[in-house]
Formats: C-alpha cells, structure tokens, sequence
C-alpha cells in the first residue's frame, strides 16, 4: 500500500472524528440550552459523546422478534450513509443531489431500524419515518430553486457563485427557510421530531441496544455536522465556509437558533408535523413555479 | 478538496479529553447534585490556566489544546459546579486575545 494511499485513509478517519465530535459537542449544547430555557441545570455539554462511548462498551442483546441480518446490518448503513454524506459533500463538494440521495437513504435506515426490531415502538417510528418523508419534498424544491439560480447543482459551484454574488440566503430567502426547517425536524426534541417521540419509548431506536445504538448515535453526530455544514455552504457560502474556524461559529450559532425554537415549541402531532411540513412544501414549489414562469 | 483542519481536530480533542477529566473528577469529589454558587479550586485554577494560556504564543500553536484541555475541565464538570470558573477563564481568553489583537503579534 503507498504512502499516499494510508494518508488519505488516516485523512479519512479523521474528519470522520472531527465530524462525529464537532456534531457530537453541538447535540450536547442543544441539550444543555433546551434545559436551561426550561429551567433545568440539563446535563454536561460532553453527555452525547459520553453515551456514544458508553453504548459502545455494551453488551448487545437481540429481541426475540428481530428480524436479522436486517437488524445488524441497518446499524452500519446509517454509518455508511452519513460518512458517505460527509466525504461527498464537505470533503469533495460534489453534487447536492447525491446528498439529496443519501438524506433519502436516511429514511430508509430509520424505517429498516424501527421494524427490523419486531417491536411495536420501532414499528412506530418506522411508520412516523414514512410520514416525515413529507419534510423531504421542500428538499427537491430548493435544490430546484438554488439550480434556477446559480445554473449549477455541484457544491463547489454554488461556492463559487457566492464569492461573486454574494450570499443565496438574501437571494433565496423563502429556500433558506425552507432548508432550516428541514434542519429543525432533524434537530432532538424539536416541534417536528415524532419519530423519536417519548410516546414511543425512543422510536425507531428502542429496540437497538449497546454497540449498534452507539453506532446510530456516531452516525447522527456526523449528520448534525454535515447537515449544517450544508446549510451554511449553500446559502451563507465562503463567507463563513472559507475558514473551517468560521464555519464552527456558524454552526454553534445555527444550532442556538435551533435548540431556542426547540425549546420554545410543544411537539406537533404526526398528523399537524406533516400537514405543517406539507404546506411549507407546497409554499416553496410555488415559489420555484414562479421563478421558472417569471424567469 | 476540503482538507482536515487539524489543529482544529486537536483542539477539540483536547477540549472533550478536558470535559472528561472534569467530569470524572467533580463526580468523586462531589456528592450533592447541584450545588450552585461553590467554587472549586482546581477548576478555578485550570479555568484561569487555560485563559491565560490561550493568548501566549507557543510554538506549533500548541498553546490552544492545551489551553481548550484545562477549559474543558470546568466545562465538564457535573451540573451546578464549574459555572463560574468557565466563564471566568473563557473571559480571560476572550480578553487576552483581544488585547493580543489590538497590540499586535
């Protein structure tokens, strides 16, 4: 094996932890200001990393009713599709609409979890993830909008666009809302997180235990990072994206706003998030309508 | 390509390696759950440490994980300690690098 080729394993790996830590410190920070806001100590900021590694030293057991290799293997998809997520999109800023792939492989990875489980709590999740698939629809009409504009789909050119035009965001401002909702209903805790509702136990998760749960939980880490990173490249651009110091502020400040409007708003009904989810949908496939019409 | 910011990767290393230490430590040491309003020494001491560190130019910029390590401990420690000792050393290093900033490298 060359030389080159252990570099960039080792390259790798380590913007593999840097995803996973960085994601991992802003989940524990959404925790620790929905706490504070409802007048709770909450818990250290370091808590997601510390069960990620708790979980990791634990025994594994399987349900009775668990269907493998379905069971074991959906755990490692999450990881595969996250990571993928994070080399294709931040590391090589290749085209959105891979990660618009990816995001949908997401779903797929929290419906194969909640009903290889075999349990009525995964089950139920399972079935919420279905119905969230409605927050996917303003996804396909921004990456529709940011085309109209910047005539381009790859990240590297929406970049590049910026540095000339200056930030998408006061461009396309109603996509922008768009995406941040769709970066809410990922957020914990958040107005449109029912499939891992405490109705449900932990939903599509309840039933995963020890090294697998820690291995979700590594792959959400590094989903909080790439999602918001995503967000700040696309409509903010190299104003905070060019330096990777500037574009942890972003983050940190992105995932305040979050964390106050999560810890502002009730949990919708599965019914009202989707109907919610629905219209904002529909608002922003409007809106591309009327710029394809208008030109 | 977007290379691996690693001085940031050991920064932040540091800053979690950091919230371990405090945690593990405020935990044996302290039985009460929340106690609001105690100072403990040894967080103070590493909060203030790790503030004044952050300004001092050391070669290989190793000054900011190390620094970040001792701000972690106060940042790790277990809800109600360590609030003041943070925000007292995060200040020093606001400070210090603001004033490094006006005065020049």
């Amino acid at each position: 094996m060359e030389l080159s080729s252990i570099k960039y394993v080792i390259d790798a790996l380590a913007y593999s932890l840097y995803a996973f830590l960085v994601g991992g410190l802003l989940l524990g920070l959404h925790r620790k200001i929905v706490a504070r806001i409802q007048g709770r100590p909450g818990p250290p900021v370091i808590q997601y990393i510390l069960h990620t590694i708790k979980f990791y030293f634990k025994e594994i057991t399987f349900p009775i009713t668990a269907g493998n290799p379905l069971y074991l293997f959906i755990a490692l998809m999450s990881i595969m599709v996250w990571m993928s997520a994070l080399y294709l999109g931040v590391v090589f800023n290749t085209s959105l609409l891979i990660l618009m792939g990816l995001y949908v492989l997401q779903k797929i990875v929290e419906h194969g979890c909640g009903l290889s489980s075999g349990s009525p709590y995964g089950k139920l999740g399972g079935v919420r993830s279905v119905f969230s698939a409605a927050a996917e629809i303003p996804l396909f009409t921004v990456i529709g909008t940011i085309y109209l504009l910047t005539k381009s789909l790859i990240i590297e050119d929406i970049i590049r666009y910026q540095e000339i035009h200056g930030p998408i965001i006061f461009q396309l401002p109603f996509a922008a809302f768009a995406f941040f909702v769709l970066l809410l209903s990922k957020a914990p805790n958040s107005p449109f997180a029912i499939v891992k509702d405490k109705s449900i136990v932990s939903g599509y998760m309840t039933e995963h235990f020890g090294l697998l749960e820690s291995l979700i939980m590594i792959a959400d880490g590094i989903a909080w990072f790439v999602l918001l990173w995503i967000f700040i490249a696309v409509f903010i651009g190299p104003l905070l994206v060019s330096d990777p110091l500037l574009t942890l502020v972003g983050m940190v400040v992105l995932t305040f706003l979050i964390s106050l409007l999560c810890a502002l708003t009730p949990l919708l009904t599965p019914n009202h998030s989707v109907m919610i989810q629905i219209i904002i949908s529909v608002l922003a496939l409007v809106d591309l309508l009327r710029r394809i019409i208008v030109g | 390509m977007n290379e691996v910011p690693y001085n940031l990767l050991w920064c932040i290393l540091s800053l979690t390696l950091g919230g371990f230490v405090g945690l593990a430590y405020s935990y044996n040491k302290y039985v009460k759950p929340y106690v609001e309003g105690n100072i403990d020494r040894w967080g103070l001491i590493s909060g203030i440490l790790g503030g004044v560190l952050f300004s001092i130019p050391l070669p290989y910029n190793i000054n900011y994980p190390l620094s970040l390590f001792l701000l972690g401990i106060p940042l790790g420690m277990r809800p109600g300690y360590g609030r003041v000792e943070l925000i007292l050393g995060v200040s020093i290093a606001v400070l210090g690098y603001l004033i490094r900033g006006l005065i020049g490298r």
